[in-house]
C-alpha cells in the first residue's frame, strides 16, 4: 500500500506536487494508484534513475549559473550546506581575508572553483572522492578558525 | 624576436579567452533571456503550504528577477520535446507552496525545461493556475480519493 493510499480521515494530510500534477494526467489514474499503489515497468524505472541523475546534474550546475554563485562553491556539491561545508566558509570569511597570501589564496579559488565544479558535475561520483580529499583540510580549517576565534 | 613572441601570447590567450566565453554561452544558451540577468535564488529546495490539506513541492530551480519576482523553472527528461498539462499543474503548485512560505511573489508564468537524449535542452515559457485554481484541483482530488466525486475524467 503506498503512501498515498492511507485512509483520507487521518489528520495529517498531505499532497506533493508531483502526485497532483497526475491529475492532469488522468484522474481515473489518480483514483487507481491511489487504491492499488503505484506500479513502474522496467522502462519507467529506468527513466527515473535517469532523470534523478539529471536532476542531480542540475543541481550541481547551478554553480556555474548567472547569479548562482553560492557562498562556497566546491563545498557547497561536496557537504551539502552540512557540518564541512560550514567550517570551510567560516574560514574563508574570518581566517583568509586578513594576510594578502590569504586573500590570494580567495582569488585562486575563486577563479579555479567553477572548473572543478563543472567536473563534479559532469561526474557525481567525484563528489566522493572529493569529500575524502577536502577531510583534512576540513580538520586544519576546523582548528585554524577556533584559534583565530579564540584570539578575538 | 621578445616582442614577436608577447604579442603571440598574447594572441594565444585572448583567443583562450573568446572560445571560453563561447562555450560558456553556448552551455548558458538554453537558459530564457528573461532569466540571463535573474539571481538564482532556489535550487532543488522543499516548500510547503499548511492548511486543511498540506501542499509539498520541490523546486527545481528559482530565479529571482530585476524586479523581485521568483519565476520558477522544471527540468524534465522526455525523449520528446512537449509540455503537458501536468507540467503546469506541478508548477502551479510549486508557486502555491513558495508564497505560502515565503510571502514572496512569485510570477504567474514558469519555463518547463525539457532535456533530450542527448542532453539539449529547451525552455517552454508556460502560464500558471492561481492560488484559488491549485486549491480547487486539491479539493477535486480530495473528492476523487473519498468516492465523493460527481465524474472522474479520463
Amino acid at each position: 500500500m503506498s503512501a498515498n493510499s492511507r485512509p483520507r480521515s487521518g489528520r495529517c494530510q498531505r499532497v506533493s506536487a508531483s502526485s497532483l500534477a497526475q491529475m492532469g494526467v488522468c484522474e481515473r489514474l489518480v483514483l487507481f494508484e491511489h487504491r492499488y499503489g503505484r506500479r513502474y515497468s522496467v522502462q519507467q524505472r529506468k527513466d527515473m534513475a535517469r532523470g534523478g541523475r539529471e536532476h542531480r546534474r542540475f543541481y550541481l550546475e547551478r554553480q556555474t549559473q548567472p547569479g548562482g554563485k553560492g557562498p562556497c562553491f566546491i563545498a557547497q556539491p561536496v557537504y551539502d550546506e552540512g557540518y564541512g561545508f560550514s567550517v570551510l566558509r567560516a574560514f574563508r570569511e574570518l581566517v583568509l581575508p586578513p594576510s594578502m597570501l590569504g586573500r590570494g589564496m580567495i582569488l585562486t579559488y575563486y577563479r579555479a572553483a567553477p572548473a572543478v565544479c563543472r567536473m563534479l558535475a559532469a561526474h557525481p561520483w567525484l563528489i566522493r572522492l572529493m569529500r575524502a580529499l577536502l577531510r583534512p583540510v576540513v580538520k586544519i580549517a576546523a582548528r585554524l578558525y577556533r584559534r583565530r576565534v579564540g584570539n578575538d | 624576436m621578445i616582442e614577436q613572441m608577447i604579442a603571440g601570447a598574447m594572441l594565444i590567450l585572448l583567443l583562450i579567452w573568446v572560445l571560453h566565453r563561447l562555450k560558456r554561452q553556448r552551455d548558458q544558451a538554453w537558459l530564457p533571456r528573461e532569466l540571463r540577468r535573474a539571481t538564482l535564488v532556489y535550487a532543488e529546495q522543499l516548500f510547503r503550504a499548511r492548511g486543511p490539506i498540506t501542499l509539498t513541492a520541490k523546486v527545481d530551480r528559482g530565479y529571482r528577477d530585476p524586479a523581485g519576482i521568483i519565476i520558477l523553472i522544471e527540468l524534465k527528461n522526455r525523449q520528446r520535446d512537449c509540455v503537458s498539462l501536468a507540467d503546469v499543474i506541478e508548477l502551479s503548485a510549486q508557486r502555491v507552496a513558495v508564497m505560502a512560505e515565503t510571502g514572496r511573489q512569485v510570477a504567474l508564468h514558469a519555463y518547463v525545461i525539457v532535456q533530450g537524449p542527448s542532453g539539449r535542452r529547451v525552455a517552454h515559457r508556460v502560464g500558471l493556475l492561481d492560488v484559488v485554481e491549485v486549491k480547487a484541483l486539491i479539493q477535486r482530488r480530495e473528492a476523487i480519493l473519498i468516492g465523493k466525486a460527481v465524474e472522474v475524467q479520463t
